[in-house]
């Protein structure tokens, strides 16, 4: 059984900061650009308190929604 | 001798077989014979005109408190429910220190709603260990209960303030296996786990600081004993949803557990929302997962007035810019003449009786007595204004505290919940029962279920909608010898008129300790509860039968 | 003093619609579909303090003005302005 494509997502790292995770999804961009850039695809991480602190538990998407 | 026969029934007995009439004899708490057979009993149940089905299993509760001074987990069990599942969303009252109590009791709080007097007056902290808790709620159970124990509860025991801090270090998750597996040996039916669940400092809740290392730690243990992982996942959001159904099946696959999300709910604001989810359990099913969805019968309602800020409002320009008013100015606009005209004209021109017409006065500490339950079209009617009109008298005759129901804001199309229902994948639970219970009522979905979807609408016929709630949650969750009526299983029963049953309307209720408000539902249509061959409940009265106990699970595969 | 919207497809996603649901909580919500410039949607659900923040920013007396109105007004901390 293979499975459809689905939107692709990260999970943190130990202790990883979103900072981190962004760079290591989007290598390509600059630092700042893509922590901006996956702010947009994930605001839910921004909307809880602490804002923008990663969860162990997260699903951090790394692409544009269909 | 039986000790107890219900007689003359129309059975419905779990499997989704076709209904059949006969007795049911009852004996040492158990089912002793079904169909035609002789012989006396003790107590004979009169069930002619009636069906006889097994007890209903709710899936996902929140009775661990309740269940400390009300084994009846009132009014759960005059629905029909004779088994329910506490410790869902990562939060279960053991394994818990001395010293993390203050800690928990906040986050139950904020999910339960619970009046602080039910944590300090209603019973004795006797224990720490799940055993323990299991031990001072077996004293007096009337209903049978099939405990979760809480991902959050774990790691806080293992790591203290820490675990709504940083992830575990790997000593810290194998102290968790250890104890995960201690309370699998209590009892413990499973792990719950929550991504969405905030403490009452709106912090996660330990448990969503979990790297998913941990989480597969944890399944492995539960996959040694044969165990169920229950998950709150993030149920705003479809992509992220059905990223966690992804989750749970290789969690599934890789372990060999049954998963359980709950809640997944239908609107029409995101009506991609369920065909998508369902597309991929479907997928993951295919596979060989077991991720089970949970899913509500009852619409959502939501609760306004204007003493709080409401989104509610957003509609309508001016009704949110008077709301947003300081409390002073609210009321003096809201008593001005030219800003009421205003309001009212901006609800159309009916005067508000489409969108206001059915909002219903809701009962609690500031609601007038007079007109609880009314809505504001049957009131406008008395007084021979607009519903719009009167939704502010009533509101400054009150002093503002007066709470509003807008019914059917959520989950609420018949036509697309009915067939979801009925999906061979859509576990039914998610009802939250001992919840929220300041909010809204959490009692009478199966009522709700038997009713509409089943006696109005014709999504389910009686046969599946019992087997449903009764054998296939059994199955899911391996709980032993409970779901069906069969010879050899236990006598969890209810007796009731498929013509009536439902639930009855909210009302509020001061029963909680400390004079503690909720909100609950009465049963309608249920003759008898039985639980464990003990009557239960009876004609609108409960007994003082206490039989309930600890569901024996399914054993262990190690 | 109403904010501009900012629909420039460089600023990314914008608000595409709007409107208020029923939460598991009991409370009204705000349910926010946004409009990536690739086609892609996503949706994301607002409290009421998140939402009231959201309108307030956005210098809008209603929910259904929220459209065209950029993403990154979503997670702005309140402004000084008023509506």
């Amino acid at each position: 059984m293979t499975l459809s494509s689905q939107r692709r997502y990260l999970h943190p790292l130990p202790d990883e900061t979103f900072d981190e995770l962004a760079m290591r999804a989007l290598p390509e961009l600059e630092p700042s650009k893509a922590s901006e850039q996956l702010k947009s695809w994930n605001l839910h991480i921004f909307l809880r308190r602490p804002p923008g602190v990663l969860l162990g538990s997260d699903i951090v998407f790394i692409e544009d929604p269909a | 001798m039986f000790d107890l026969i219900i007689r003359g029934g129309e059975i419905v007995d779990g499997t989704g077989k076709t209904r059949f009439k006969g007795d049911v004899g009852v004996r040492n708490g158990r089912i002793d014979a079904v169909g035609t057979f002789g012989g006396d009993a003790r107590r004979i149940v009169d069930a002619t005109g009636r069906v006889v089905a097994p007890g209903f299993i709710d899936p996902h509760t929140h009775f661990d408190v309740q269940l400390l001074w009300d084994g009846q987990a009132r009014p759960a069990l005059e629905h029909g429910i004779t088994t329910v599942v506490p410790g869902n969303c990562s939060l279960s009252l053991a394994p818990l220190k001395v010293d993390d109590r203050k800690r928990l009791v906040g986050m139950f709080q904020q999910i339960e709603e619970m009046p602080p007097a039910a944590f300090t007056e209603a019973f004795e902290w006797t224990w720490e260990s799940f055993g323990g808790y299991r031990d001072a709620i077996a004293k007096s159970l009337a209903v049978n209960v099939a405990p979760l124990v809480g991902h959050s509860v774990i790691r806080l025991w293992v790591m203290g303030a820490d675990s709504q801090k940083r992830a575990a270090r790997p000593d810290e998750i194998a102290a968790m296996q250890d104890l995960l597996r201690e309370c699998l040996e209590a009892g413990a039916v499973g792990l719950s786990t929550s991504f969405v669940d905030v403490d009452e400092d709106l912090r996660p809740v330990p448990s969503r600081w979990a790297h998913a290392g941990e989480l597969d730690a944890l399944a492995a243990v539960l996959g040694d004993y044969g165990r169920v992982l229950q998950v709150v996942p993030e149920f705003y959001n479809t992509d992220i949803t059905i990223a966690r159904v992804d989750q749970l099946a290789e969690l599934s696959l890789k372990h060999d557990i049954t998963t359980t999300f709950s809640p997944l709910f239908d609107s029409r604001l995101t009506p991609d929302n369920v065909p998508r989810v369902m597309a991929r359990v479907a997928e993951q099913f295919a596979r060989g997962a077991r991720v089970w969805p949970q899913v509500q019968t009852r619409p959502i309602d939501i609760s306004f007035s204007f003493e709080h800020p409401s989104l509610f409002f957003a509609r309508f320009p001016t009704w949110y810019r008077v709301m947003r008013l300081p409390r002073a100015k609210r009321i003096a606009a809201l008593r001005d003449s030219a800003t009421a005209e205003q309001l009212v004209a901006e609800t159309g021109a009916d005067g508000g009786r489409f969108v206001m017409g059915g909002l219903v006065v809701r009962g609690g500490e500031g609601a007038p007595k007079a007109l609880e339950g009314r809505t504001l079209g049957a009131i406008a009617d008395e007084r021979g204004t607009s519903p719009a009109r009167a939704l502010i008298d009533v509101s400054l005759e009150h002093d503002l505290n007066v709470p509003f129901l807008a019914a059917n804001l959520g989950h609420e199309a018949s036509d697309r919940i009915g067939p979801l229902l009925a999906d061979p994948h859509v576990h039914i639970g998610a009802s939250d029962g001992g919840a929220h219970i300041q909010s809204f009522s959490t009692y009478g979905d199966t009522g709700y279920l038997l009713g509409h979807f089943v006696r109005d609408t014709h999504h389910l016929t009686l046969e599946a909608a019992i087997k449903k709630i009764t054998a296939d949650t059994a199955e899911i969750w391996g709980i032993s010898k409970r779901g069906t009526i069969a010879a050899g299983m236990a006598a969890d029963l209810v007796v009731f008129d498929a013509d009536r049953i439902d639930r009855g309307n909210e009302r509020a209720v001061f029963d909680m300790p400390g004079h503690g408000m909720r909100y609950v539902r009465d049963a309608v249509g249920i003759d008898a509860v039985i639980v464990n061959g003990e009557v239960a409940y009876r004609n609108g009265q409960y007994t003082s039968a206490h039989a309930g106990r600890i569901c024996d699970l399914q054993g262990a595969r190690t | 003093m109403k904010q501009s919207r900012d629909t420039n497809a460089a600023d990314g996603a914008v608000i595409e619609r709007a409107e208020i649901g029923g939460g598991h909580d009991g409370q009204a919500e705000l349910v926010v579909t946004l409009r990536f410039p690739g086609g892609g949607r996503s949706r994301v659900v607002l409290d009421t303090m998140a939402g009231m923040r959201l309108m307030h920013n956005c210098g809008v007396d209603h929910a259904a003005a929220l459209v065209g109105h950029p993403w990154h007004r979503i997670l702005e901390e309140k402004r000084s302005c008023s509506i």
